[in-house]
């Protein structure tokens, strides 16, 4: 589990929006309407049709660099008088976008805001349906994880106190068996 | 009593504890305090107001080679505040427990130096969230050697130069190998620091020979009324684990299993062990518990669930808004 690299995918449904990321290097999230987790380290981007281009697809992602709370205000200046100014932000600073090297198309045409995955999810997913998780793999922890020593012990010798013991040749349908000396 | 989970989390995927990359990918703080925005939101969720921080929670921003790093806090002062602010909402204790490399009664200068930068980092990190003096840091003595007279006179002589914002956060834990709960105690009569009972750091090392009601009200009484006495419980591991060693045949590294050595923790904890513990508190005061299970937060729910049905008695002393024990079932 902790070799997954947090990602979190988020919507880009404007031309501005999308130029902030590009020329300023950041992107802003609702501190009222975050998703859990928003922690991640890297962000990808949903475009809608209104960006222009890669209409209901994800192309690229760029590294986190810093996450700052910062009032709507704070944040953009131009707009102090917007009716949520007083609204608390994250502004989310970014390295460098990398585009993937096929966009993840959403089939569906499905309609979101954010969707916390993995890095790794992001680079093998063929449809944006395919990044969400479910909660499946705790419920699988949580079930094995009292075997998991055992499960484990199919290829590896033991030792103790520097001697060496080898593993039972294990029988079909057993798992764990061990002769020892 | 609040029982209290050590900084990782298993039960939701996807937590981190604080920004784990490495430093050429720039990690910070910032990204950090995100993180434990979304702990918090799980610790809600599954009843748990008592967390141990991750110690690396400002990646390198002691790291004496690593400059670039240690301005971190002073950039986040906000995001501190309203990370504290959070806290203090859903009446969350939070605690460090120093990194190993933290030895205030090292006989090398450069070890005592770099313990003491670390120290005045956790403790700004603890200020700027504007904690209170139940949030503690946990260290151990470290350097003992074959002359822990000197180790004790170098590590109250250390903790006296400290500032005050630093010595007000700091208790001292004893030691499975090396400063008994004894050896800590003369530290607590020579300079007042509080102490963290370690339920099995006093199993494998108790050469006064306490019982464990004595040896637990010992610990309780060296801290000052008005805070929360803070206690380490963890079960002995005793099944088989994996370890990676160099193969001395072929010079590769290999797999291997392995019995496990005394003071290794369990991934879960023995539900009649921790009730003796309880049950064996003197009762004169409350206390926290931070449960040092390699399960950390599944050990937790198991615990609450494994009390609550076979020792009522036990769990009844246990807060809890709801049942979250069955979250698992």
């Amino acid at each position: 589990m902790t070799s997954l690299t947090p990602a979190l995918v988020v919507v880009v449904n404007n031309q501005r929006d999308w130029q902030r990321v590009c020329d300023e290097g950041w992107y802003r999230i609702p501190l009222k309407h975050a998703p859990y987790p928003v922690a991640a380290e890297y962000l990808a981007f949903y475009f809608t049709r209104r960006v222009g281009v890669h209409a209901w697809q994800v192309p690229c992602y760029a590294p986190v660099r810093r996450y700052t709370l910062l009032q709507r205000r704070g944040l953009l200046p131009d707009e102090a008088d917007h009716p949520r100014a007083d609204d608390w932000y994250y502004k989310v600073e970014l390295g460098a976008t990398e585009q993937l090297p096929t966009p993840i198309t959403s089939r569906q045409l499905r309609r979101i805001s954010f969707i916390p995955t993995t890095l790794e999810r992001i680079h093998s997913a063929d449809d944006v349906a395919e990044l969400w998780q479910t909660d499946e793999e705790r419920s699988v922890l949580w079930q094995h994880f009292p075997n998991l020593a055992l499960k484990t012990t199919k290829r590896l010798s033991i030792e103790e106190r520097g001697v060496r013991y080898q593993p039972l040749r294990e029988p079909r349908g057993l798992h764990g068996s061990f002769w020892w000396g | 009593m609040r029982l209290g989970l050590p900084t990782r989390i298993l039960g939701r995927r996807g937590l981190r504890a604080y920004d784990t990359r490495r430093p050429t990918s720039a990690p910070h703080l910032s990204v950090s305090l995100a993180h434990l925005r979304d702990v918090f939101a799980y610790l809600a969720a599954i009843d748990v107001t008592f967390y141990r921080l991750a110690s690396d929670l400002a990646p390198f921003a002691t790291h004496p080679e690593l400059p670039d790093f240690h301005d971190q806090l002073d950039q986040c002062a906000a995001e501190l505040d309203s990370v504290g602010a959070l806290a203090r909402k859903q009446g969350i204790r939070l605690t460090f427990h120093a990194p190993l490399h933290v030895q205030l009664g090292s006989a090398e200068s450069a070890v005592a130096q770099r313990s003491r930068a670390e120290l005045e980092l956790l403790t700004a990190l603890l200020d700027g969230m504007g904690l209170d003096e139940d949030c503690v840091i946990v260290v151990h003595v470290g350097g003992m050697g074959a002359a822990p007279d000197s180790a004790i006179s170098r590590w109250t002589a250390a903790f006296d130069r400290l500032p005050d914002t630093v010595r007000r956060r700091l208790a001292l834990e004893h030691e499975d190998d090396g400063a008994s709960l004894g050896v800590v105690l003369r530290i607590h009569a020579a300079c007042g620091v509080p102490l963290v009972f370690d339920y099995l750091h006093y199993r494998l090392n108790n050469p006064e020979r306490w019982s464990l009601p004595e040896a637990m009200a010992v610990a309780l009484a060296t801290w000052p009324y008005g805070r929360t006495p803070k206690m380490h419980f963890s079960s002995p591991r005793t099944e088989l684990r994996a370890v990676e060693r160099n193969d001395p045949e072929t010079g590769r590294r290999r797999w291997s299993l392995t019995a496990p050595r005394p003071g290794h923790h369990a991934d879960f904890l023995n539900p009649w062990e921790f009730g003796g513990f309880a049950e064996a508190a003197p009762g004169v005061r409350d206390f926290d518990v931070m449960l040092e299970a390699k399960a950390s937060d599944l050990a937790l729910l198991r615990l609450r669930g494994d009390l609550e049905r076979y020792m009522p008695e036990v769990a009844a002393w246990i807060p809890s808004r709801s049942r979250p024990s069955e979250v698992l079932e």
